[in-house]
């Protein structure tokens, strides 16, 4: 994470606009998203699951000037060599040429933000929580979760993400601008057998903040409840009725 | 790449090996060093999956192509398996450097340092189920749009209710190469096309929609023939002008007649989800310990099949490298198989299916389905109907969803009639079935002779990853099932 913030990915917004103005754009925009994951699954006592990845794709989007209007291309690509971009563009271009022309296509004309907000989607800090501390906080879900109740005797595990990304944004009215986010999680699905009825349900935390997040043992003991609660789950005869919805399922 | 072993290896594996080779440096020696950084701690099992993959489509509404877009994606994942746990790291690069990084990372699932033990991959003899000649997006982006308009207006022609087309022509061409700790090298280039197509009809205030879908592994230009997307549009016209004229549908506990092909996404959702191994093997699933016992109804039999050539679900290799084969799952209504990835199998104990298989090179294998379909059975479609008094006729639906471990789905049908005294009566609207999975097949009482697979369109959802698959069902007949409706 140490590049974490890295100058030369506006470079690379501002070469894949210039490449696709050589080519024929009248307008363009590109995107470049560099993300940075990392989640871990632990199932009873076990770590089931740890994966880390950093990648980064561009998007491109080109519009060509006809008599009546503007058409469009959307494109992208997760190979970002100098080679690569200078293809895209030409492609993206040549697409665009072959699509009908909207007059309602194309950028806004001008008035572009000059002052960023800061929305605080990311903390710093977080930058450097590392792949164990997120088992642990899968660990402790589950956990939770297993020592609930008794009739909980398996799951689906626990489940800790963290995923970072820096968004950079470029168009060719001159726009060129960068923002980072960040996405924390943690999930627990436990299972409940009584008889011959299996049951699961779940519970998950989400936040832009690690510090958001509910304590994991929480999260465990929720998706707990929620799953023994089902059990016992009986079919009603046909009817009209009505209906409640909780917190969690309303939306 | 040298690979004097197997002269057979079917072409698509030639094109696929040769074009990692000749693109990024792939060889042999290279992916086998790179396993051994994998292996240098105590892992049972590591493997190697490199992705190069174009998407292109072009989409046509309010009477014109207003934009066509291309996405690329390529990068290698690598992954470590020690016991049943597995660590994971993908790069978007493609090169044995970034592999080696990745696989540097992947190892720490292991805390254990290994002997360090050295890999020798061999080329994996598959299948040969659909043609490589060429990418099927080669086709010129003018030639798909001329067409999209085409089609376009022949829809408008077919019924002044026709208010609105939405078209799309979508191809995909993905090649990968997988190489194994197990000796495995395996490489594909997999095409897949589809053409869909939605009309909005008007009637009043009242507006409907018909939607309609054909893909599979082959090129474009087989569905860009009059008679193939022209019967594709009436069929949309079709279902549109059908839910214009459709009334509520009643509810309750009733008999229920499936018709052939898509419905059989009730076999998929309800059944196939429930025998994947994963499920089985943390005994999550509500099939678990149930091999040999009866979970249908005498005459059913359920197959999971990869190797039907140029259909959506179909491969050559999985995505772990093991070849694709016709697996049974419920023989006589006897539950006889799982479907297994090579983790899942080796920790039960028995061997992997083929089924190993991931959205991509960002994504780790799971036990996926292929083609899924319930064997045809003796009974005339037409005496199936004419056996209910009063039920419901289901021959499309839209979403679904089940519960693995408690069994519990439900789904909503697209087009569905009543059944009055043995005859299709009045189309309605917003049947949804509700049902579980380890039930509902043991009240299957009448199986038709008509087996028909789906068209080609189906996209099965699991842990977030999405892969191409295709389901069957001949007409089927399912005694008391729940229907939810809004007329009681």
């Amino acid at each position: 994470m140490s590049d974490w913030l890295d100058t030369h990915d506006q470079e690379i917004v501002a070469s894949a606009l210039s490449h696709a103005q050589q080519a024929g754009a009248a307008q363009a925009d590109a995107v470049l998203i560099r993300s940075d994951s990392r989640e871990a699954r632990v199932r009873g006592e076990e770590i089931e699951f740890v994966k880390q990845a950093a990648e980064r794709c561009l998007g491109l989007r080109a519009m060509v000037q006809h008599a009546d209007g503007l058409s469009t291309a959307v494109t992208s690509t997760c190979d970002i060599s100098p080679e690569a971009i200078a293809q895209i563009a030409s492609d993206t271009v040549a697409l665009a040429g072959a699509t009908a022309s909207d007059p309602h296509a194309g950028l806004p004309g001008g008035d572009y933000a000059e002052e960023l907000p800061t929305l605080d989607t990311l903390d710093p800090g977080d930058l450097n929580v590392t792949i164990e501390a997120r088992i642990d906080d899968a660990r402790r879900a589950e956990t939770a979760a297993r020592e609930f109740d008794s009739r909980i005797d398996n799951s689906e595990g626990s489940q800790a993400d963290s995923d970072f990304s820096q968004i950079v944004y470029g168009n060719s009215q001159g726009f060129l601008a960068s923002y980072e986010s960040a996405y924390h999680s943690l999930f627990s699905a436990p299972l409940a057998s009584e008889g011959e009825s299996k049951q699961t349900d779940y519970w998950v935390t989400v936040g832009r903040r690690l510090s958001d997040l509910e304590d994991p043992a929480s999260v465990g003991r929720r998706a707990a409840e929620r799953t023994v609660g089902r059990l016992g789950a009986r079919q009603i005869a046909t009817c009209e009725a009505p209906v409640l919805f909780d917190a969690f399922t309303a939306p | 790449m040298t690979r004097p072993e197997n002269p057979e290896l079917p072409p698509s594996t030639e094109s696929a090996l040769d074009f990692f080779r000749d693109r990024f440096g792939l060889d042999e020696n290279g992916l086998a060093e790179t396993l051994g950084v994998a292996l240098q701690r105590q892992v049972d099992y590591a493997d190697l999956y490199f992705e190069h993959s174009t998407l292109d489509s072009v989409s046509l509404e309010e009477g014109i192509v207003k934009s066509g877009s291309r996405h690329l994606e390529q990068g290698v994942g690598v992954r470590a398996v020690t016991g049943e746990r597995q660590g994971y790291a993908h790069s978007d690069d493609i090169s044995l450097d970034s592999a080696r990084l990745a696989a540097g990372t992947a190892r720490t699932i292991s805390s254990e340092s290994g002997e360090g033990r050295e890999v020798v991959v061999h080329g994996q003899t598959g299948h040969d189920l659909y043609p490589t000649e060429q990418n099927p997006a080669a086709l010129p982006v003018e030639e798909k749009i001329s067409f999209l308009g085409q089609l376009d207006s022949y829809a408008r022609k077919q019924d002044p209710c026709i208010e609105q087309v939405m078209a799309s022509v979508i191809t995909q061409y993905r090649k990968i190469l997988i190489a194994t700790s197990d000796g495995t090298l395996a490489a594909d280039a997999q095409p897949l096309v589809r053409l869909n197509v939605q009309v909005i009809a008007a009637d009043g205030e009242r507006r409907e929609v018909g939607y309609q879908g054909i893909g599979g592994r082959h090129d474009i230009q087989r569905l860009m023939e009059p008679g193939v997307w022209q019967e594709l549009v009436d069929e949309a016209v079709r279902i549109a002008r059908i839910n214009l004229t459709s009334v509520p549908c009643p509810a309750g506990s009733m008999k229920v007649v499936l018709g052939p092909g898509w419905p059989g996404i009730l076999l998929h959702e309800a059944i196939g989800h429930g025998l994947e191994g994963d499920f089985n093997r943390k005994r999550t699933s509500a099939f678990s310990d149930r091999l040999g016992e009866r979970v249908a109804s005498p005459g059913v039999t359920v197959v999971d099949d990869g190797t039907l050539p140029e259909r959506r679900g179909s491969i050559n290799f999985d995505d772990e490298g093991t070849p694709s084969q016709r697996n049974v799952l419920i023989q006589d209504g006897i539950l006889v198989g799982y479907l297994h990835d090579k983790l899942n199998a080796r920790l039960m104990g028995m061997e992997p299916t083929g089924n190993g298989r991931r959205e991509s090179y960002a994504h780790v294998p799971l036990p996926r389905m292929t083609n899924t379909f319930m064997l045809a059975g003796e009974d005339d479609p037409e005496d199936i109907l004419r056996s209910v008094d009063n039920g419901l006729y289901a021959v499309s639906f839209g979403g679904g969803q089940v519960d693995i471990t408690s069994g519990k789905f439900v789904f909503s049908a697209s087009e569905a009639y009543v059944i009055e005294d043995g005859r299709i009566g009045a189309p309605v609207k917003g049947a949804t079935l509700i049902g579980n999975g380890p039930d509902v097949l043991t009240r299957v009482s009448r199986i038709g002779n008509d087996l028909a697979l789906d068209q080609g369109v189906g996209t099965c959802g699991k842990d977030g990853q999405g892969v191409p698959v295709g389901v069957g069902l001949p007409t089927i007949r399912i005694d008391d099932l729940t229907v939810g409706g809004t007329e009681g």
